[in-house]
C-alpha cells in the first residue's frame, strides 16, 4: 500500500519509448533500442505551476489509457503559431466543427466570434497545456491531438538515469 | 512501461515478518492460518501486548492510523467511493433538493473509461479546470455518430417563453466523435453544459463510473438495466416536467 502511494504521489521510474524526445530523452532509441529511464514527479494534477518548458508526462488524449512523454510549449493564455498540424489546415478550420477546447478561434457572432478564424494561430486554453516533443520531425504531439487538458497530466519528469550519471532533463538551452 | 496492476491481495499482505517472541508466530507455523483478515487484526492486537510506554503506545496509535488512512485512500481511488453532487444537469436521473444533497456511488474501477459503453453515467474531469469534477452520462463512443441539439439555457432565458428566446431555435446537427474521446449529456438537456458546450471529452478525464444513487432514500436507484440504455420505443414519452 505505502509503495502504491508513494509512487502515485512522490516519484515513479519509467522508460521512455520511441524517439520522439531525441536528443533530450532515448537519444539513440531509434539506432541501439537503449531506452532512457526517468524519474517522474507525481502529483501534480492540476496544479499550475506547470511552466513552459518543463517536460511532462500525460495519457493521450487521442488514445485510451496510453501515456506519453512532451515537452510544454505553452500554457494556458498563450499564442502558439505551429508549422503544421490540424491549425494549419484551412479545410479543418473554417469547416464545420465543434468548437471546444482545441484553440482554434470561435466562428460564431454569438460568442465573440468574427466569422473567420486565422488559419496557423492556435490560443491555448483555459486549464489547458501545448506540448511538443524535442524531436519535431518524429513527433505526433499537440500540433496533431490539440491543448492538452490539465486534468490528463501525469507527472513531471525531474531526472534522467542513463548509465550512473543523473541529470535533470527540462535542460532548457534558452538559459 | 505501464505501472503494475494492483492485485487486492496487497492490501492483505504486511511487509512486517511476525515477531518471534510473541504467541502470535507459533500460530504462524499453521499455513492455512496465515494472511486472512483475521489474522491481520490480530496481529495488531498482539503489537499491544508487551508493557506499552505512553511514548509507544501513542506512536502505535499514529501508525495505526496512518495505516487505515492509507488503506481507504487507495480504496477511493483505485476502488470507489460515495460523494456528494450539486446541480440540476442530471435530474431526474439525480434529482435535486434545496434542502439535502444527493450522493453517488462511484466505481473507479472505470477509471480513464475502461470498460466504459453508450448510456453510462460517469464522472470526469472537466477539461477547462481540474478540479471540477462533473457527471453526465455517455452518449457517444469513440467512432459514433451523435445527434447534437444546440442549445443549453443560459440564465438569461429564465422567464422565456417556448416561442422566444435563442435556445427555442433548436440546431440539430451530427458530429462524430473523434478518436479516444466520448461525448457527454446531461439529462437535463435544457439546463445541462455538456459536450454541446466543450466538445468531446477524452477517455482519459474519466475518473469513474456512476453505479447507484444513494441519498437520499427517496431517490435510491440502481443506474443501469432500466435506467440505462433502453431500445426506442414507438410510444410516445411524456414529458418528465412542463412548467
Amino acid at each position: 500500500c505505502a509503495a502504491v502511494f508513494f509512487r502515485d504521489h512522490f516519484f515513479t521510474i519509467d522508460s521512455v519509448n520511441g524517439s520522439s524526445m531525441a536528443p533530450t530523452l532515448s537519444p539513440t532509441a531509434h539506432e541501439t533500442g537503449a531506452k532512457d529511464r526517468i524519474f517522474i514527479q507525481r502529483g501534480i494534477l492540476g496544479r499550475s505551476d506547470i511552466q513552459r518548458g518543463d517536460v511532462i508526462t500525460f495519457w493521450k488524449p487521442h488514445k485510451q489509457s496510453e501515456i506519453s512523454i512532451k515537452r510544454v510549449v505553452g500554457v494556458e493564455g498563450d499564442t502558439v503559431y505551429p508549422h503544421r498540424g490540424y491549425a494549419c489546415d484551412p479545410e479543418v478550420v473554417n469547416s464545420r466543427r465543434v468548437e471546444g477546447v482545441d484553440g482554434l478561434g470561435s466562428r460564431e457572432w454569438t460568442l465573440g466570434g468574427d466569422g473567420d478564424v486565422e488559419v496557423g494561430k492556435v490560443v491555448v486554453p483555459t486549464g489547458h497545456v501545448w506540448v511538443e516533443g524535442d524531436n519535431w520531425r518524429r513527433s505526433y504531439d499537440s500540433r496533431d491531438f490539440g491543448p492538452v487538458s490539465l486534468g490528463l497530466v501525469d507527472g513531471r519528469a525531474r531526472w534522467v538515469w542513463r548509465d550512473w550519471l543523473r541529470l535533470q532533463p527540462v535542460g532548457d538551452e534558452r538559459e | 512501461m505501464p505501472p503494475p496492476r494492483i492485485r487486492p491481495s496487497l492490501l492483505l499482505f504486511s511487509a512486517k515478518p511476525p515477531r518471534p517472541h510473541t504467541p502470535f508466530f507459533t500460530q504462524r507455523l499453521h499455513p492455512q492460518r496465515t494472511h486472512t483478515l483475521t489474522t491481520l487484526f490480530s496481529r495488531l492486537r498482539l503489537t499491544h501486548s508487551s508493557a506499552p510506554t505512553p511514548v509507544r503506545s501513542t506512536w502505535r496509535i499514529v501508525k495505526n492510523t496512518a495505516k487505515s488512512l492509507l488503506v481507504i485512500h487507495l480504496f477511493m481511488t483505485y476502488i470507489g467511493t460515495i460523494g456528494p453532487t450539486h446541480g440540476i444537469s442530471m435530474v431526474p436521473t439525480i434529482p435535486h433538493s434545496y434542502r439535502s444533497t444527493p450522493f453517488i456511488l462511484v466505481s473507479h474501477l472505470h477509471r480513464r473509461g475502461r470498460n466504459i459503453a453508450v448510456g453510462d453515467v460517469i464522472t470526469y474531469h472537466t477539461p477547462a479546470k481540474t478540479s471540477i469534477i462533473g457527471c453526465k452520462r455517455v452518449v457517444g463512443m469513440p467512432g459514433d455518430f451523435v445527434s447534437v441539439l444546440s442549445g443549453g439555457r443560459e440564465n438569461e432565458d429564465l422567464g422565456k417563453a417556448d416561442d422566444e428566446g435563442d435556445w427555442a431555435n433548436v440546431k440539430e446537427e451530427v458530429v462524430r466523435v473523434p478518436e479516444g474521446h466520448v461525448w457527454l449529456a446531461g439529462d437535463n438537456l435544457d439546463w445541462s453544459r455538456d459536450s454541446r458546450v466543450f466538445g468531446a471529452v477524452p477517455l482519459n478525464l474519466v475518473r469513474g463510473k456512476v453505479e447507484a444513487v444513494v441519498w437520499p432514500p427517496s431517490a435510491w436507484k440502481m443506474l443501469g438495466g432500466e435506467e440505462g440504455l433502453r431500445d426506442a420505443t414507438d410510444e410516445e414519452y411524456e414529458p418528465l416536467v412542463t412548467r
